[in-house]
């Protein structure tokens, strides 16, 4: 072998395993998201999250946050999102999320403190005066939820009376009949709706988040002396945190962890405080905080 | 109040004033009635903004309340609270909306924009809203800046509710104001053009009527200013201006009155201008003076000179420009002969400038008498003698730092003129000649040439030249003349310029230049004939050398060999001497202690020296080294001592012989800063006269008896100190003995440096093919035997053209090439330049047995590097011929 050609072969051999370990491009912007009908409201809680978390992981290549967000508040849409891989991280609650990793096998990491509250329940209310005091006497009766995607004004409440066995039927309105051994549900489509239907009479009980139950923009003072809490769920995470199942090990680990570490930071903190969504922590997502129904079916999917 | 000393300027000044009172009016009056009707009018602009805007925000509330009654039909119908909200709060996000309430049937708040939702289900608590919630009409009530419109929300006649918009006007009143500012402004701008306008027409008109009041006002008093310029000229003596008349008026009667008293006083006087111009043009000073002294007037040539302004010297005494030593005789001189005879002329006197300087004038002056005959001043012209001096001394100068003489005779002979520096030797001797004629002073036959050259000159109409010599006490002095025609007679008769030029000493370096040249040619012939004899010894001595060697040392021959030797080293000595006095002998200098040469010397010639003759030396020991020939410096010794031997041979007496060293600053050579050394020889014997001791240095100058000297010995002896860059002095006083003093420079580094060069010199052996070029077969067979000897293949050639010849056949075949200078048919330096045609860098050698024919600058300009001179030593010979070869 001449020297030329030996010159040749070395140079392969140096630029080679360079050359090989070029593989997928690498991953720079961090994608996170929400159903939503409020996109604008969206953008600025979940914004100062994502540029944060973006911040910490650029020694994972990361240089960017983006939101994408479900503009049409509708869960199937965030599923299609992570299933064609434009969403990394999505929050949502209990429900959606049930539903979310059954049809992506995204994967739930975090739990969220919220308002003050890392659970939350249900709370069936009625009109002091209506003479309703036991969920038997629901029966024929009208109830508000407040919208198909809510989990403590729909999923969980109406799980619950479900699994009490009570029979449930949604009417096309408020005046449509109702069966006697049937309640009837409809959507108020927001909190103050159903605290002014229960006011009015115009249903005879509403489904509310506890947490929603003490905000007087939801449940004026003045409404709120006229109602009695009939029924409460049990406790379930406030907000879940799910990452996709695509990502890389190394990253999602580092999410995790910069997630769970954010309130103890300064510019986390202030990331949190501008977020206006009152998240106070994340916190690991434990057997503990489930129903035990879902919690079995949750916990099968927790690393 | 200069300003206002003229008409003019006082009518100027008033019309100015009325000007500026009527604008000062006219603006006042502009500034109230602008203001009365600017607070009218903010009354009415007040008043209808207000209104207009209050009536079209009640309208625009009206409407606003309706169309949100309107709207909120369907949502409080389907009692969609949330969208009743997010309705009002879009109401209420204008600007001049406070709140918005919607009441329900029963007049509970349902929604409202404050927010918190704390009113909701309540009903108000204030009567206004009390009575609002329950309206069945459009409703507008004023709460001072709040205004409540209410609309009923009607559905098929049925009311579900009532909708509350509570607006203030607060925002309406602060527009109001916002647009009765820009109003303001805007109306502030205009004013404030509208003054612009005004004062621009103001001053326009101000300037406008400048104009034409200057024009009218120069109409106006253009004759009165001509009559003041007028006046002003007739002061200065200007009797020819005229007033232009314009008008008839009273100012043109006053022109024309003027005019005629002009021409009056033009026809009765002579005008001042004319007298001043007459004094201007003088070049002579004049000045006027009264009988006291005192300077009346001067003119412009008089200011000029002495450095004052003309004003400066009126009324001044005439001491003032007149030195102090001078006045006195200028009074006497001048004064006292004016006041005698009514005038002087001519008077030589000075005058003294302001800077104090002192110029020669030339005076003249006449008595001034009035009508009483009384005397009334005098008239001073003096013409200023300063360049006619300075040409003078110029003239003086020149003819001071001339050798000339210049003379002008007329045509008989005459002495007219006599031009010598005052301190020319001869000037007085001349100066007595003037106005004799040339025999009176001139002997003969000096007289008659002169006058004949005279003659000549004046015919011929050409310069003529002669050489004479004239007899003065001093002794002879040789002159050149030279003479040339004049166009300026004197009394009628033609005259000649003659200069004349002392030319003794010309003379005498001609009869010296003569008597040298004669030397020289002597020296030339001596150094031809010894070079002739030198070419001749170097053969028979060479040759002696060679059989000395060779024969054995105790035979007859080596003896007899012995005695051609000693001969030719005696012929050779006698052959130096003369080359030597001709500066043609080869010298061979070296480095050696002078003290003991000098000692050597002495030792030799004292064993010759008579015992009549008492011996003093004194040696210095150390005294240094000098480079110099030993030959040469034994020479100078023994001539020396000789000559004192000779001076004492028949009386006796002390021969004296010193030698020490002197430093830098006691030897008397210059640019020697190594100092030198001084041998002394005296004598005390009979001396040599002052008119023999110039000439001792002479060659064949002797005062010895025929035969018993040559004459060269001191002429050697200098040309020795010469060539050694010496110097010799002799002091000799007749009857009492002769010293001589002899100084020699020390070896300088330079010097030390060739003798180590020629230490190094040894004979050595070679190889090589050497030609030698030698016309003296002697020489060349002794060349040949020598070099053949020490290794080297040797070819003779006994001429240049023989040698071209045979190198042209083979160059290559010689290493080196010996060539004699002088050789016929071609000579050496011919040789060498055919040599050169055929290789430019042969190694060649010239040697000379005459150094005048080449010298050794010469020769390195032909290119040949080594230069030899006869008699050659074998030793140099052999070193010369292995540098080249090497």
């Amino acid at each position: 072998m001449n020297k030329i050609a030996l010159s040749f072969v070395m140079l392969v051999l140096i630029w080679t395993p360079n050359a090989l370990g070029q593989t997928t491009p690498e991953k720079t912007i961090l994608t996170m998201g929400k159903a939503t009908d409020d996109v604008i409201k969206a953008q600025k809680r979940l914004g100062p999250i994502v540029d944060y978390l973006a911040s910490q992981l650029n020694d994972v290549g990361i240089r960017e946050g983006e939101l994408v967000l479900a503009g049409d508040n509708k869960v199937s849409t965030l599923i299609r999102y992570i299933n064609e891989g434009q969403l990394d991280i999505a929050f949502d609650s209990v429900f959606p999320t049930l539903r979310i990793i059954d049809e992506t096998n995204a994967i739930p990491i975090l739990n969220v403190w919220r308002n003050g509250k890392e659970t939350y329940r249900s709370l069936i209310i009625v009109k002091k005066n209506k003479g309703i005091n036991q969920l038997e006497d629901l029966k024929g009766k009208l109830i508000a939820f407040e919208h198909p995607e809510s989990t403590p004004s729909y999923f969980l409440p109406k799980f619950t009376l479900q699994t009490s066995g009570f029979d449930l039927v949604n009417l096309p309105a408020v005046t449509a009949p109702i069966d006697h051994d049937k309640i009837g549900y409809v959507f108020a489509k927001s909190e103050i709706n159903m605290s002014a239907w229960v006011f009015y009479e115009k249903v005879d009980a509403a489904a509310f988040s506890s947490l929603d139950w003490n905000n007087p923009e939801d449940v004026p003072e003045s409404y709120k002396k006229e109602f009695k809490i009939l029924y409460q769920t049990q406790k379930v995470p406030t907000l879940v945190v799910m990452l996709n199942q695509n990502l890389d090990n190394k990253l999602k680990i580092r999410i995790k962890d910069e997630l769970l570490k954010m309130h103890t930071t300064s510019e986390g903190k202030k990331a949190l405080q501008n977020s206006k969504y009152k998240i106070a922590r994340f916190t690991e997502l434990t057997r503990d905080t489930l129903l035990p129904k879902m919690g079995n079916f949750l916990t099968q999917k927790l690393h | 109040m200069s300003l206002f000393k003229s008409i003019q300027s006082k009518f100027i000044g008033f019309t100015i004033f009325i000007i500026i009172i009527i604008a000062g009016l006219f603006l006042i009056s502009e500034i109230y009635f602008h203001h009365q009707v600017h607070e009218a009018s903010d009354v009415i602009y007040d008043n209808l903004l207000s209104q207009a805007i209050e009536e079209q925000s009640v309208r625009e509330m009206r409407l606003l309340a309706t169309l949100l009654s309107k709207t909120l039909i369907q949502p409080i119908f389907e009692l969609d609270v949330f969208q009743v909200r997010r309705l009002i709060h879009i109401v209420a996000d204008s600007q001049d909306i406070n709140y918005v309430y919607v009441y329900d049937q029963q007049g509970r708040i349902l929604a409202d924009t404050h927010g918190e939702s704390s009113l909701m289900g309540k009903l108000p608590t204030t009567s206004i809203h009390q009575q609002i919630s329950k309206t069945e009409t459009l409703l507008i009530q004023k709460e001072g800046n709040l205004t409540h419109v209410a609309a009923p929300v009607l559905f098929e006649n049925k009311r579900l509710g009532v909708i509350e918009i509570g607006y203030s006007t607060q925002s309406i009143t602060e527009q109001i104001e916002k647009l009765l500012q820009e109003l303001e402004s805007i109306r502030t701008q205009i004013e404030l053009g509208q003054v612009q306008v005004v004062f621009l027409i103001f001053l326009t008109i101000s300037l406008v009527t400048v104009i034409l009041g200057a024009l009218f006002i120069k109409k106006l008093f253009s004759p009165i200013q001509q009559l003041v310029i007028g006046t002003e000229k007739i002061a200065k003596g200007d009797l020819n201006f005229r007033i232009e008349i314009f008008s008839k008026d009273e100012i043109g009667i006053l022109a024309l009155a003027f005019n005629q008293m002009t021409e009056e006083l033009q026809t009765t006087t002579v005008s001042k201008r004319y007298v001043d111009n007459i004094l201007a043009s003088m070049i002579d000073t004049l000045i006027v003076l009264k009988p006291d002294g005192t300077i009346i007037t001067s003119n412009p040539a008089t200011s000029k000179l002495l450095g004052y302004a003309q004003t400066d010297l009126e009324k001044q005494p005439i001491s003032i420009i007149l030195p102090k030593e001078e006045e006195k005789i200028f009074m006497k001189k001048g004064f006292d002969t004016l006041v005698k005879e009514n005038f002087v002329r001519g008077v030589e006197t000075t005058y003294q400038t302001k800077d104090g300087e002192k110029i020669p004038m030339l005076f003249s002056g006449s008595v001034m008498y009035d009508n009483m005959n009384q005397i009334q001043g005098f008239v001073c012209v003096a013409q200023d003698l300063s360049e006619h001096r300075r040409q003078e001394d110029r003239i003086d100068a020149i003819m001071t730092a001339l050798p000339d003489m210049i003379f002008i005779f007329d045509e008989d002979g005459k002495y007219i003129e006599i031009l010598t520096g005052r301190h020319h030797l001869l000037y007085k001797k001349f100066n007595q000649f003037k106005g004799k004629v040339i025999h009176e002073v001139i002997p003969q036959p000096n007289a008659d040439l002169f006058l004949a050259t005279i003659y000549k000159t004046l015919e011929t109409e050409k310069p003529q030249t002669l050489e004479y010599q004239l007899e003065f006490p001093t002794g002879n002095i040789w002159f050149e003349g030279r003479t040339s025609p004049m166009m300026q007679t004197f009394n009628n008769k033609r005259a000649i310029v003659w200069i004349a030029l002392d030319i003794t000493e010309r003379k005498q370096l001609e009869a010296q230049l003569y008597q040298s040249q004669k030397m020289k040619a002597l020296g030339t012939l001596a150094g031809g004939i010894a070079h002739e004899f030198n070419n001749i010894l170097a053969s028979t001595l060479g040759y002696t050398q060679l059989l000395l060697d060779k024969v054995p040392k105790d035979s007859k021959t080596w003896k007899y060999l012995k005695l051609i030797e000693k001969g030719d080293k005696r012929a050779t000595e006698l052959v130096q001497q003369i080359l030597t006095f001709s500066r043609m002998e080869v010298r061979q200098f070296e480095l050696f202690d002078i003290t003991s040469v000098v000692k050597e010397a002495f030792q030799m010639m004292q064993t010759t020296i008579p015992t009549s003759i008492e011996i003093h030396h004194s040696f210095q020991e150390d005294c240094g080294k000098i480079f110099a020939s030993v030959t040469q410096i034994h020479q100078v010794i023994i001539n020396l001592c000789n000559n004192a031997v000779h001076a004492m041979e028949e009386t006796g007496g002390i021969l004296k012989i010193s030698l020490k060293t002197l430093s830098s600053n006691e030897f008397p050579l210059p640019d020697t800063t190594q100092g030198g050394i001084e041998l002394r020889v005296e004598d005390s014997g009979q001396g040599i006269s002052a008119e023999h001791l110039t000439k001792i240095f002479d060659p064949f100058f002797t005062t010895k008896e025929v035969g018993k000297g040559t004459g060269l010995g001191l002429a050697v002896v200098h040309g020795i100190v010469e060539e050694h860059h010496g110097k010799i002095t002799v002091e000799s006083t007749p009857g009492q003995g002769t010293c001589f003093r002899v100084y020699l420079p020390l070896a300088t580094s330079t010097h030390v440096h060739l003798a180590t060069r020629q230490e190094e010199c040894k004979i050595k052996s070679g190889s090589g093919h050497l030609l030698i070029v030698e016309d003296e077969i002697e020489v060349s067979s002794l060349y040949e035997i020598f070099l053949e000897g020490l290794g080297y293949t040797v070819t003779i050639c006994n001429n240049g053209l023989e040698a071209l010849e045979t190198i042209q056949r083979n160059p290559q075949q010689f290493d080196l090439i010996l060539t004699d200078m002088a050789m016929p048919q071609m000579n050496g330096k011919q040789l060498i330049q055919e040599l050169h045609k055929i290789q430019s860098n042969f190694p060649i050698i010239l040697t000379t047995g005459y150094s005048r024919i080449i010298s050794e600058e010469e020769a390195n300009a032909l290119g040949v590097k080594y230069y030899l001179t006869k008699p050659i030593l074998i030793e140099k010979l052999a070193q010369t011929i292995e540098d080249c070869l090497a």
